[in-house]
């Protein structure tokens, strides 16, 4: 950090809050928040005689609040940079560090807090994570019992630099604990809070165990598991060392800690599995090992920076597995347990990869995007049929890559924050958006040649690019035997998949229709299945208010992982159209037909195939013209 | 031909009902008069304490005694009765438990008197009035009985032979007890006569409540539209009937009303209040642990509801004056 | 699942009862079986992991006549404990009713009915947590007459209906009146200072049951019930009768209680004890409830020297 710090081309803003992100890759404009420190930084030189001379004493938060810090103050020793600051809420103005301070003149009660904008390239989001409190798991007497510590105050505890200098003792009569039991999964794989494993606390208790081990090898420690898991280079070896040092591996998560009043030693009733049976043994000193979470303002960063949030919070990449540290949105990656938890070697790889992403653009001239962006078609815009911008497309984005900069002006679409999912396109009551590759006419054609015969009899299934089309993939190359009515279409989200193609598959006569895309928190354009998902419910009450037979028009959400679900559902629907009679299906269909004709707003605004093609001329050249502008 | 049988009556602390229960046998007192004599009723017929007291020992056979020792007099007079008479029945709630006179005991003397003397609402004003055991006047000294600090039962301070309970004992059971009485089939010493084994529950025909069902409120009588086919207990409302000596020919329960507890404990039962509290406590229903003391609090006057007839002969008194 | 069709493996047939549904949750981390201090208390071969593994490897016999299926009585402490919400007590209750179709039965000693005192008032049947007790109809002396009757299969033998019984007409070996009474009168020798009145679950180590134990029987008696919800005010009174100068109940936490309502039935009936304790003036810290929890380590040696404390200041001013 130090070195960083060091490195001209490197600037650190300590104590600096992000506002706002705008723009898009390689031209955001980021708003900061430099927070007064009520020290001039370019006069301050860390030798630290205000803290000495600052009668305030508070907890130090980065020592766990186990030890002192002054109201003048570093967050700890290692500081980048050594700048100290002035800690207003508990100063109680007696300035005595100005006093320490002398001719340096470095501390200025009259700072504020300064806002500047920055052009910025490329944004790595490090934001690291935050811990569970376990004091709401009454169980285990966190906050009651004094010799009960989470692993972050072990780490205090035993660090040379800590408050003790590394003398580990315990907090009820600061004696040496002699006996300890470290208990994992504090929090986490645990329905109740956190359902997923935090990764590192395996290794992590290990660890404190043997250092504490090679210290006094004659402590005795349990770590308590459910499952020991190790899975990278090495690991499993440690494991090993730290068995053979005689630390004691006991499998069985407790259930309680309970603890004698008088000598506040503490009980930790487990089973031990191996033997089937309930234990209740004695420990001086218990370490909770609890749960990583996100940080507490993780949701509040994830609306600034607008990068959606996978299930738990933590924020969501571009690909689990191929793109890791992109976040959806172009030029922003993600470092290290901000995206999930993560060991140290896996942050630092992830660190290196979001480094090198960010470097590509900033030593890139042009930035190539996907294809199949959205354009506005300005003449049918509201704004320029009645003046009016409805502003309904803007609002569906999940980019925020429609600008509506007065009503009176057709809307835009930032081309370069535009990411192709198609909402807007399907949304637009106008019909004055389309997608590149995925124009109404290009589906409806799509649509016609899929249900030219015997429509009737097939299943028309719309999936996304991401999950479901990857479902039927996987269903496909797995050999899962599905019904051979199924006629696949594909659009990049299920927000593309616009309520007039439902009303036109079923005007065509089709038998039954699959509307499918990706589970709530997996979609690939943060809220597009949000869009999908909400459309597809109006879709299944009006249908069940037209008394069109259950199962004919069906909802899914299927991964691609689901292989076995996209062709489960499939031979359900298959079996909803063999359990009507041939003439009840075209009756039903038939009645339905003038109905359907009615709901199709859109379908007589639809230029055909040539006339798309046409336009779309006109769209490149349009595209073109921005990215000059930008 | 051997002489007839001989009978007394004594109202002590009580309100008569007992003895007007006595009079409603109309035309069957008659029969009872022509086999028995009876020689000592104060409420019906002009004897005189002196005429009891010149009787020999145990001339009287069996002396139906109701009502509570509230004083001295009620005592003495107790004692008499006793001596003078072979078999001694606690006839009544107020002789057999304390009845309702007994509710006096969730009190003292000084607080009683105020409410009596001081603050009762038909008292325009107070003069401090007190009763005086002793009062002189120029004529002499008058003498009135002496208010007891607590309520006794008869048996508190009598032998009793036999115990009838009711508030007041029914008629019919009354006319039973005479029967037996006269013909000599009278139980075992010490026996609860003139009522059943069981509790009214045995012969309530109400519908019980279901496995499960708890009281989430408690309502008196009179707050509510009481379903005459359905436990009182599944409607809220307390009922003393489980714990109580069936007997009475539930008349409460015919006019809808649920059981008061007159007929005193059943077998069974030791301490008739607390086991009512016992019942009443489980069937609260505590699936929500926060309401609990709402329900409880529902309950008005625990005490005066689950002692109402019964608070002299409880455990409660005894703890209390002993 | 519901198709019958689906219904393959024992454990399919547990998951299609209410509340079996979520058995394969279950990742075997042991924290139900440490919970739970049925396995501590009464036998070493509870073990609800263990039980939910028999009925994931199909072994229906086995998992019939486990202690693990019949002893569950329903605390949901080790629901409020697992990690992956698995609502193990229906899984048991699921297992249970599937055992108790195929011919088994409990063998626990449930509580019974005396016909010759039962009124067929229905209270035990309306305060039991298992709803075990139930009425029927039978003619007796030609008159249908009404009378209670146990599922022995559904008592967990707490007591609740005993203490609530008004007629003593239900009960069983350990839980009796008779066997209550007994330890509440002293013919040959000073009454304690103090009687507890302890539920045998409240405390959940050995070492206070120790703490009781150390105190002489002259001080402190100590009655063993199954669960508060057994106490009798009857009981509280009889004691204080003897020359006992305090009565102290001892029940389960709130939440923790091991037969589901016991320790807020004793709440109640203690309460009212209290009020009307109040309304007679006497002195109600004569007599007192406490509720205590798992983590409550050592409490009872603080609560039996503080009541102790109090009958000797109440004594002093009685005196």
């Amino acid at each position: 950090m130090v070195d960083a710090a060091r490195q001209p081309r490197v600037d650190v803003r300590a104590f600096t809050e992000v506002e706002k992100v705008e723009g898009f890759v390689g031209n955001f404009k980021v708003t900061l928040r430099e927070k007064a420190k009520y020290v001039i930084a370019d006069r301050c030189n860390g030798c630290g005689d205000c803290a000495r001379a600052c009668p305030i004493e508070v907890p130090n938060y980065f020592e766990m609040n186990i030890a002192p810090r002054k109201a003048a103050y570093v967050p700890m020793s290692q500081s980048v940079p050594l700048i100290y600051s002035i800690d207003l809420e508990n100063c109680i103005h007696c300035y005595k560090c100005v006093e320490a301070c002398g001719a340096l003149e470095a501390i200025d009660f009259s700072q504020e807090d300064k806002i500047v904008e920055e052009d910025i390239g490329a944004i790595i989001v490090a934001t690291g994570f935050g811990h569970f409190d376990p004091s709401v798991m009454v169980e285990y007497g966190y906050g009651r019992f004094p010799n009960v510590i989470t692993s972050m105050e072990m780490e205090r505890l035993n660090n040379s630099a800590g408050p003790t200098a590394g003398n580990l003792i315990r907090p009820s009569d600061n004696q040496n604990p002699q006996k300890l039991a470290f208990i994992n999964c504090v929090g986490s794989r645990d329905k109740r809070y956190n359902p997923s494993c935090s990764n590192f606390c395996c290794m992590y208790s290990i660890k404190n165990a043997v250092l504490l081990k090679q210290m006094n090898p004659d402590v005795d420690i349990t770590i308590y598991y459910m499952d020991i898991r190790t899975p990278s280079k090495g690991y499993e070896e440690f494991y090993d060392r730290a068995r053979e040092m005689g630390i004691h591996f006991s499998q069985g998560r407790p259930s309680l800690i309970t603890e004698d009043p008088q000598s506040h030693n503490l009980f930790v009733h487990a089973e031990d599995v191996g033997l089937g049976q309930n234990t209740i043994k004695e420990y001086d000193m218990v370490m909770l090992n609890q749960a990583a979470i996100p940080q507490p303002d993780q949701d509040h960063m994830s609306s600034v920076l607008n990068v959606a949030q996978s299930p738990g919070g933590w924020f969501m990449e571009y690909h689990p597995k191929l793109r890791p540290m992109d976040s959806p949105t172009d030029g922003i990656f993600f470092a290290g347990a901000c995206q999930g938890p993560k060991d140290i070697p896996s942050s630092v790889a992830q660190g290196s990869a979001a480094a090198a992403r960010a470097s590509r653009i900033l030593h890139s001239e042009q930035w190539e995007i996907e294809p199949t962006v959205a354009v506005v078609w300005p003449e049918r815009c509201s704004a320029t049929t009645r003046g009016q911008a409805c502003g309904i497309c803007a609002k569906a984005c999940p980019y925020g890559a429609i600008s509506i900069t007065s009503p009176e002006f057709p809307a835009e679409v930032i081309t370069a924050k535009c990411h192709g999912c198609g909402a807007c396109v399907a949304e637009c009551p106008e019909d004055a958006i389309t997608q590149l590759h995925y124009t109404d006419a290009q589906v409806l054609a799509q649509m016609r040649a899929l249900l030219a015969d015997k429509p009737e009899e097939k299943i028309l299934a719309f999936r996304c690019h991401w999950c479901s089309y990857g479902g039927a993939d996987l269903a496909g190359t797995s050999h899962f035997e599905y019904t051979a009515n199924e006629r696949g279409l594909r659009v990049m989200c299920s927000a593309r998949m616009d309520t007039d193609f439902i009303y036109e598959a079923y005007r065509l006569g089709a038998g039954a229709v699959l509307y499918s895309g990706c589970h709530p928190q997996d979609c690939h354009y943060i809220t597009g299945q949000l869009i999908g998902a909400k459309r597809a419910e109006r879709l299944q009450k009006m249908f069940h208010r037209m008394e069109m037979t259950d199962g004919r028009f069906r909802v899914e959400w299927i991964s691609a992982a689901e292989g076995d679900k996209y062709a489960r559902v499939l031979n359900e629907m298959q079996i909803v159209l063999d359990n009507m009679p041939q003439d009840a299906l075209k009756a039903e269909i038939e009645k339905l037909k003038p109905e359907m004709s009615k709901r199709l707003k859109k379908f007589p605004n639809v230029p055909g195939v040539q006339e798309a093609m046409d336009y779309s001329d006109t769209l490149a050249q349009a595209i073109t013209d921005q990215k000059e502008t930008a | 031909m051997t002489a007839k049988p001989k009978l007394a009556f004594y109202w002590a602390a009580s309100c008569g009902g007992c003895e007007i229960s006595v009079t409603e046998l109309g035309m069957d007192l008659v029969a009872v008069s022509e086999k028995a004599d009876i020689v000592f009723w104060p409420a019906a017929m002009d004897f005189k304490y002196d005429d009891v007291r010149a009787m020999q020992d145990q001339e009287i056979d069996i002396c139906f005694f109701n009502g509570a020792i509230r004083n001295s007099e009620n005592e003495e007079i107790a004692h008499l009765l006793r001596k003078k008479s072979k078999v001694m029945v606690a006839f009544g709630s107020c002789a057999h438990l304390g009845g309702i006179p007994g509710l006096a005991n969730m009190y003292d003397i000084e607080s009683l008197c105020q409410r009596v003397f001081d603050t009762s609402p038909s008292l325009d004003d107070s003069r401090g009035t007190r009763p005086q055991t002793i009062t002189q006047m120029p004529e002499g000294e008058i003498r009135i009985p002496e208010l007891y600090d607590h309520v006794k039962h008869l048996s508190d301070i009598a032998d009793v032979d036999y115990f009838m309970p009711g508030c007041p004992p029914v008629v019919d059971q009354i006319a039973k007890v005479f029967e037996a009485a006269l013909s000599g089939n009278l139980p075992a010493k010490g026996s609860v006569i003139g009522a059943d084994v069981k509790s009214v529950c045995d012969v309530c025909p109400r519908e019980k409540g279901e496995p499960g069902f708890r009281i989430t409120e408690f309502k008196r009588p009179h707050e509510v539209q009481l379903d005459p086919n359905k436990c009182f207990l599944t409607q809220g409302v307390i009922c003393a009937g489980p714990v109580t000596r069936a007997g009475c020919g539930i008349p409460c329960l015919n006019g809808n009303m649920p059981c008061r507890g007159c007929y005193g404990p059943a077998e069974g039962v030791v301490d008739q209040g607390a086991k009512l509290a016992s019942y009443i406590g489980a069937l609260i229903d505590t699936d929500d642990p926060e309401k609990i003391n709402e329900i409880l609090d529902s309950i008005v006057d625990p005490a005066g509801t689950f002692y109402r007839f019964g608070l002299a002969h409880s455990i409660m008194t005894k703890l209390k004056y002993n | 699942m519901s198709h019958p069709s689906m219904i393959k493996t024992f454990a399919d047939e547990v998951k299609t009862i209410p509340g079996g549904e979520h058995l394969e949750k279950c990742y075997a981390c042991g924290t139900c079986v440490s919970k739970c201090m049925i396995q501590q208390k009464v036998d070493p071969d509870y073990n609800p992991r263990r039980l939910l593994r028999l009925v994931m490897e199909g072994m229906n016999e086995e998992a019939f006549s486990s202690p693990t299926t019949w002893m569950c009585s329903e605390c949901d402490l080790c629901y409020e404990a697992c990690p992956q919400e698995i609502h193990i007590s229906q899984v048991i209750a699921a297992v249970k009713q599937l055992a108790v179709d195929a011919g088994y039965t409990s063998p626990l000693t449930p509580v019974s009915v005396d016909e010759d005192l039962c009124s067929g008032c229905g209270i035990c049947a309306m305060v039991c947590p298992y709803e075990a007790p139930s009425l029927y109809e039978k003619e007796v002396d030609g008159k249908l007459d009404r009378f209670s009757t146990v599922d022995a299969n559904r008592c967990m033998g707490c007591g609740t209906c005993v203490a609530a019984c008004p007629l003593g007409a239900i009960g069983r070996e350990g839980v009796s009146n008779a066997e209550i009474t007994v330890q509440l009168q002293y013919p040959k020798t000073e009454p304690p200072d103090l009687v507890t009145f302890i539920c045998d679950w409240s405390l959940r180590v050995d070492e206070d049951l120790d703490i009781l134990e150390s105190y002489p029987d002259d001080q402190v008696k100590v009655v063993h019930i199954p669960c508060t919800g057994r106490i009798d005010p009857q009981h509280a009174l009889m004691a204080l009768k003897s020359g006992v100068k305090g009565v102290l109940v001892c029940g389960c936490k709130p939440g923790e209680c091991h037969f589901k309502r016991g320790t807020y039935v004793a709440n109640c009936k203690m309460s009212l004890l209290g009020t009307m304790f109040g309304q007679v003036d006497l002195p109600q810290k004569q007599i007192r409830f406490i509720q205590i929890g798992t983590q409550d380590r050592g409490r009872i040696r603080n609560e039996i020297d503080a009541m102790l404390d109090t009958i000797s200041v109440v004594e002093e001013a009685i005196s």
